[in-house]
């Protein structure tokens, strides 16, 4: 009996004891995140404090001067890196601080009030101005535990209105407008710059301009400068006229636009100044071959091509920037201009708006296309054409670039892939090229009666010589 | 000639425990031994006569019996010696080291054996255990997967990791003390065991104590407050025993700023004895503790707090602390085990465990957010923004930072109030999802585990000079691992991408996506996300030992066999690796074998000379060998075995008044695998750094001596002085976890003849005792550590890391060069009393005692003992400055007490 006397009490200590002993609150109160100002007085314009700026080297601001503004351009799409920039009704200025997605805390839309004693202010030479710590003569970045000293936190969620300007003013009165949000109206991009990526290929540094222009005449120009890091980088840009909102800033003595977001082109839908539809359409791969004349040859504007990709990159067969694309009505050679990573099968689409189709050696190409003017759509598949060796030589014309299938096939040559070796059928013989660069090159091909699958291409410095290109191992069987 | 007997017996304690490791003899003979763990001694060729037999032990006051022997067979039945064995010196309670193992900041570091198995009587063993805790020290370098732990017969291992799953039952001391220790390389009865031993638990209920005892202690460690209670019902009338045990342990803040402690140990046990042969007992117990987590940090921040036991983890919100880094585990575990004792020579003993539940570690996760880590390191006053271009201008914002950082808390700390106000501001329309997409959230790295292990233990007493032990077991264990939404910090949203892969892949759209088929999922509390995959691991073994005894020598000789295989099992289809991610993994199978063995020879019953050896191979663990476990299925070549040789030799003596021990060993790691997974600010990516070929060799040498004094004084010294290093080159290869090329594939680490970072590898301990007749005791230890080295960073000792530095240089010595920490002393008191209330309260019908324990831990307030560091895993190829990214530091708890009352009815 006392067992079970003892038995009662551990669990009267132990309930006694789990109810009573000191309980670890850990559910924690979410705190307050008011929306408000802080209480500090502003007792400058941002246009006020540029005119503090003489000169191109960095000033110390000695004063205990606050200026407050909206900011009205962050990190979030990744055009700014490490630098804001905000406004106010006098004027707009560039803050540079070392804290990568700052946009958590100083989003677009945030006021915030900067204490200026300190900090440094210059105007780099081209009339932009940026606050920041000094850097010999430049602007640098004010450290990331120091930021919060400096700029004060204040409302969020406010919007600006973009100052309405036109380009030819921009030209003319760049000064004025550097820092801030404008606003212009009726532009679009030039031809060659429409529907392109933004930033085009991410692996050069040399591809991020696109000139936009008005309808007047002659035109006014301004470039819009995109960072390769964008998050939009390789979205395509608009292709129609309307409104566009930038961050304005003057580089090596140009005007130059950058964007925030794709939103602050999203009205670029209208009519273009020659009339023409505002958005590409498709043309078909035999019409982009029948519109070569012969010599070199610029693609009309406002058009694209959509096919799916029958080269394969990744075993080297063909030069690391070119593809061949084919859809319903043919296939034709793109060559980019650097290297490209476009899978066998992938349906793409190419802007060959004002882009130049010319022959290599005989082969017809869409020649030096950006990279960020091709987009993967999807995927798909390419049934090859099935003919004899004297078909395929009697109808070179019509079926160049396509995909070939030619069965009861011996090859002969030298026995292994690289180089040049010869197809026959009976029906007569065709050269199949392989590239020394290509992975399988050194592989032996089969010996006996096979079928091969392959680009149509020629080879013709001097006399016309078709080719099959096969694009791997597998096209032969 | 005289007639002979065999004397033999089992002394135990008032509270019918075994009271092992004491010195028995027959006064005025030869006769003497240690007793075994179970308490028990035996005496053989005794001649007949009256004898006075004395029981020793250096913690209490010698007890003397007379016994006379008349009889070939002399039984001496249970010795009660009046001594109350709570008392002592190295009760359990009174370690810092309980505080050790919920301490773990390193989810990867393994946890010291130290730390939770309470002391065996070897002498080394417990001043390893109680004295060398504070700074981590591993007995003879070893990683605790060389230590094997069973309970009730069952093997406690994650087998994906080899560890010992401590924290399963983590705050149950009071039922966990009945033990058997095997050290080194001797012969255990229970299990092959690992080259550091092997430890077995009986938590039986027929193995718990008759009694009702309640006890709360008070403390500055990990916890501030414990209750335990424990109820013993003792082996009842028809063979049935129970007993309970629940404690409490919880603290608002532990000694480390911003850690807690919440923690609930509840344990259940039942056995019924079916006549003389069988028993049956079915246990069960859990531990719950969700613990605030400390961190370790660089010098210059704990220069700039001030304080070595500045903790990143936590900032303020609402005027309280909240910690970001929270362990939550619980893994419930239930032993069903039968033992058959088939005859007095032979008996088997076969057990079937289970345990499931997981293990949660809580951090911040961002998306395309500023890192809000207080110690980033771009945030400090050593990273110059403007990169050196203006030093003087440079040097006057360095001294603003440094002034801000040196004395504003909150800026050490993270701003919460700040990550809440971004996430309030984030209005977003996320493919037609309206609301706060949180730029910050919690994220718990889950671990969800089920393993069922059986086991099957056989002894057999085969004749008066040959033992058999042999065992069977079978192990199968998946763990699932995944992330999981804890805290939307206030927004209404997270979605399931990968900013990683979005930055790394910009033309693949498909790149961002961690779960292909469930594109852009948009996810709430609770939910899981970025990885999810499963370990499959499957064991089976089975092992076979044979111990002879004669009159000067034994030998032993163990074999052992075993076959594991694991798979991985992706759950989710990544949008980098789509061919890879999802699915099984190929089938890793691995057979290993191991044989033991081993002499004693016995000069007399007070000195003994031993020498063990074994070799044994092991499969690599499931955690180790996948280049990106959690993107992939991708296995690190040539994966191999780890073998490894061991060998020990040493003297032992166990006079009346001094007992002593010194042995030397030697063991070769050959061809382990590892792994460690890290976070990489210029790849803005997780990389994982496998190094495989990794030769150890842990050389060292282990003495301890106790000594009785004499008036109740007693003395113990220890040394444990050993050289741990890396005997070869390893291999490395890594991988981003968003990348499908390799960084490194297959290069060789300059590593050789490097220390292996474990904690200090020298440590010294010099102890004196004086223990009353009047159950009470005092103690004090001085303790020395030195030999602590960082741990090395590989990528820095490749040939890459030494481009264009010529050899011999000071810079070539300074990258190649491995950090020691400087040696430190600690000294550590404790006392106890136990208090018989039946002789002030005649009318208590039970025997009742009130015990009192007072431990003091580094008195002298010593904040300088690091107890571990690593050289963080990147490495400025740049400009080879290997102080660009320091190392970081723990640092051992300065003083600290731990103080028990205990009230318990027998």
């Amino acid at each position: 009996m006392t067992s079970f006397k003892h038995l009662f009490r551990f669990f009267l200590i132990a309930l006694t004891a789990a109810s009573l002993s000191g309980c670890v609150k850990k559910d924690y109160d979410e705190p307050e995140t008011a929306n408000v100002d802080p209480d500090l007085t502003v007792d400058l314009t941002i246009a006020q404090l540029r005119s503090m700026a003489v000169g191109t080297a960095p000033i110390e601001i000695t004063g205990d001067s606050i200026i407050a503004g909206i900011i009205v351009a962050d990190d979030e799409s990744g055009t700014f890196y490490k630098q804001m920039i905000i406004q106010d009704s006098t004027a707009g200025i560039a803050i540079n601080l070392d804290i990568s997605n700052y946009n958590s805390d100083y989003p677009i839309g945030r006021r915030v009030f900067i204490k200026l004693k300190g900090l440094y202010i210059a105007n780099d030479g081209d009339d932009n101005y940026s606050l920041g710590v000094k850097d010999n003569a430049e602007i640098g970045r004010i450290p990331a535990a120091l930021v919060s000293q400096y700029i004060i936190k204040g409302k969020w969620g406010l919007e600006v209105t973009p100052v309405a300007v036109s380009l030819s003013t921009l030209n003319s009165n760049a000064s004025d407008y550097t820092q801030r949000l404008i606003r212009l109206s009726g532009v679009e991009f030039a031809s060659a710059d429409a529907g392109v990526a933004w930033g085009g290929d991410p692996n050069s540094t040399f591809d991020n301009n696109r000139t936009v222009e008005d309808c007047s005449s002659p035109t006014n120009t301004a470039i819009v400068y995109t960072s390769s890091f964008a998050n939009f980088a390789n979205a395509l840009t608009p292709t129609g006229n309307g409104p566009m909102t930038a961050i304005f800033t003057i580089y090596s003595g140009d005007p130059e636009l950058i964007l925030r977001t794709t939103e602050d082109v999203s009205g670029m839908t209208d009519t273009r100044c020659d009339g023409t539809s505002g958005t590409l359409t498709v043309m078909s791969i035999d019409s982009v071959r029948m519109a070569y004349t012969g010599t070199i040859t610029t693609a009309p504007s406002g058009k694209k091509i959509r096919g799916i990709v029958t080269s394969d990159y990744t075993n080297s067969n063909l030069v690391s920037q070119n593809l061949t694309i084919q859809d319903a009505t043919g296939a034709i050679v793109v060559r980019f201009g650097s290297s490209h990573s476009f899978t066998l099968g992938t349906e793409i689409e190419v802007n060959i708006s004002g882009q130049e189709l010319s022959e290599f050696n005989g082969w017809l190409q869409v020649n030096n296309v950006p990279l960020g003017n091709a987009t993967a759509v999807g995927t798909g598949t390419v049934t090859p054409r099935t003919a004899t060796i004297a078909q395929v030589l009697a109808n070179y014309d019509a079926w160049e670039s396509q995909v070939i299938k030619i069965t009861g096939v011996t090859i002969s040559g030298t026995g292994t892939y690289s180089g040049s070796q010869t197809l026959s059928d009976g029906s007569g013989t065709i050269t199949m090229f392989t590239r020394t660069g290509a992975s399988f090159s050194s592989q032996s091909y089969p010996t006996g009666t096979v079928s091969v699958t392959g680009i149509l291409s020629e080879y013709s410095p001097s006399t016309f010589t078709p080719q099959i290109i096969i694009r791997n191992t597998s096209d032969v069987q | 000639m005289a007639q002979q007997a065999v004397l033999s017996g089992t002394i135990r304690d008032e509270s019918n425990q075994p009271v092992t490791g004491a010195n028995v003899s027959l006064k005025g003979t030869n006769f003497q031994m240690v007793t075994d763990s179970l308490g028990g001694f035996r005496f053989e060729k005794v001649p007949f006569g009256d004898y006075q037999l004395e029981i020793k032990r250096v913690d209490f006051a010698p007890v003397s019996q007379p016994v006379k022997v008349d009889a070939p067979e002399s039984f001496f039945g249970t010795i009660l010696t009046g001594v109350n064995n709570d008392v002592t010196v190295n009760n359990a309670d009174n370690i810092p080291t309980v505080s050790l193992n919920d301490e773990e900041v390193k989810e990867s570091s393994s946890t010291s054996v130290a730390s939770v198995l309470s002391a065996a009587r070897d002498p080394f063993v417990s001043a390893a255990t109680f004295n060398f805790s504070a700074a981590r020290f591993r007995i003879r370098g070893y990683d605790d997967e060389n230590f094997m732990t069973l309970m009730n017969g069952v093997p406690m291992q994650d087998l994906a990791t080899g560890r010992t799953m401590y924290n399963t039952w983590s705050g149950l001391n009071d039922v966990m003390r009945s033990r058997e220790n095997s050290i080194g390389l001797s012969a255990a009865p229970f299990t092959f065991g690992g080259v550091g031993g092997a430890y077995h638990i009986d938590s039986r209920a027929s193995k718990q104590r008759r009694q009702l005892s309640v006890g709360y202690a008070a403390s500055n460690r990990a916890y501030e407050n414990r209750f335990m209670v424990t109820y013993g019902s003792g082996i009842m009338n028809k063979g049935w025993a129970y007993s309970l045990s629940y404690s409490r342990r919880w603290a608002e803040e532990g000694f480390v700023p911003g850690t807690f402690y919440d923690g609930h140990a509840y344990y259940a046990a039942v056995e019924k004895m079916i006549g003389d042969k069988h028993s049956i007992s079915l246990t069960g117990f859990g531990s719950s503790v969700i613990n605030g987590r400390g961190g370790s940090a660089i010098r210059e921040m704990y220069d700039l707090a001030g304080t070595n036991y500045y903790n990143p983890n936590w900032g303020y919100q609402n005027g309280e602390k909240r910690n970001a880094v929270v362990g939550n585990n619980h893994q419930p575990v239930i032993i069903l085990s039968h033992e058959w004792k088939i005859d007095d020579k032979a008996n088997v003993q076969t057990s079937i465990g289970y345990t499931f539940g997981k293990t949660r570690l809580s951090g911040l996760d961002w998306f395309n957010a500023a890192d809000p880590r207080p110690d980033y390191y771009r945030r400090l006053p050593s990273f110059d923004p403007n990169y050196g271009e203006d030093p003087t201008a440079y040097a006057e914002y360095k001294a603003q930072i440094d002034a801000l950082l040196r004395n504003n808390e909150e800026e050490r700390q993270i701003k919460w109030d700040q990550l809440y106000a971004a996430n309030a501001m984030a209005d977003t329309n996320f493919n037609g999802t309206t609301g706060k997409w949180s730029k910050y959230i919690i994220g718990d790295r889950v671990t969800d585990n089920k393993r069922l292990f059986a086991n099957m233990i056989y002894n057999r007493v085969m004749s008066d000079h040959v033992t058999l032990d042999a065992g069977l077991q079978y192990l199968t264990q998946t763990s699932e691992y995944y992330r999981e939404v804890n805290d939307l910090l206030g927004g209404d949203f997270y979605v399931d991408l990968n900013q990683f892969a979005e930055l790394s892949n910009p033309n693949d759209s498909a790149a961002a996506q961690n779960d292909l088929d469930n594109p852009n999922r948009i996810l709430k509390e609770g939910d899981k996300y970025q990885y999810d995959y499963v370990a499959h691991i499957n064991r089976a073994g089975a092992w076979f030992q044979s111990t002879f005894k004669y009159d000067r020598m034994d030998y032993f000789l163990a074999l052992n066999l075993s076959s594991t295989s694991f798979f991985r099992e992706g759950k989710v289809r990544s949008g980098i690796f789509s061919d890879n991610s999802h699915g099984d993994s190929e089938k890793q199978n691995f057979f290993n074998y191991g044989f033991k063995g081993g002499a004693t020879y016995k000069y007399n019953g007070r000195n003994y000379f031993f020498a063990n050896a074994a070799y044994m191979t092991r499969a690599p663990y499931f955690d180790n060998v996948f280049i990106s476990p959690r993107t992939r299925n991708e296995i690190v070549k040539d994966l191999t075995d780890e073998k490894i040789f061991s060998t020990e030799a040493g003297y032992l003596l166990k006079a009346p008044r001094i007992k002593g021990k010194a042995v030397a060993y030697y063991t070769q790691f050959m061809d382990a695998t590892d792994s460690k997974i890290f976070y990489h600010e210029d790849f803005r990516n997780f990389v994982t750094y496998t190094l495989t070929n990794i030769d150890r060799r842990h050389v060292g040498v282990e003495i301890a001596v106790e000594a009785a004094l004499g008036k109740g004084f007693s003395a113990n010294a220890v040394a444990a002085v050993g050289q741990h290093v890396y005997s070869d080159r390893p291999i490395g290869t890594a991988a981003l976890d968003n990348a499908d090329s390799l960084l490194v594939e297959n290069e060789t680490l300059y590593m050789k003849n490097l220390r292996v970072s474990n904690g200090a590898q020298s440590a010294y301990s010099f102890g004196l005792t004086y223990r009353s007749r009047r159950f009470w005791f005092v103690n004090a230890n001085l303790n020395y550590f030195d030999n602590l080295y960082i741990d090395a960073n590989p990528v820095r000792r490749t040939l890459a890391a030494l481009d264009l530095v010529n050899e011999g240089d000071a810079l070539w010595k300074q990258i190649l060069q491995q950090e020691k920490t400087d040696g430190q002393f600690t000294l550590d008191l404790s006392g106890g009393w136990s208090w018989r209330l039946n002789n002030k309260f005649k009318d208590l019908k039970r025997q009742t005692f009130l015990v009192l324990n007072l431990g003091v831990s580094n008195v002298l307030n010593n904040q300088d003992l690091v107890t571990g560091g690593f050289e963080q895993l990147r490495y400025d190829f740049a400009d080879k400055n290997v102080n660009k990214f320091p190392t970081r530091y723990t640092y051992a708890f300065g003083t600290t007490f731990f103080a028990n009352i205990v009230l318990r009815i027998n």
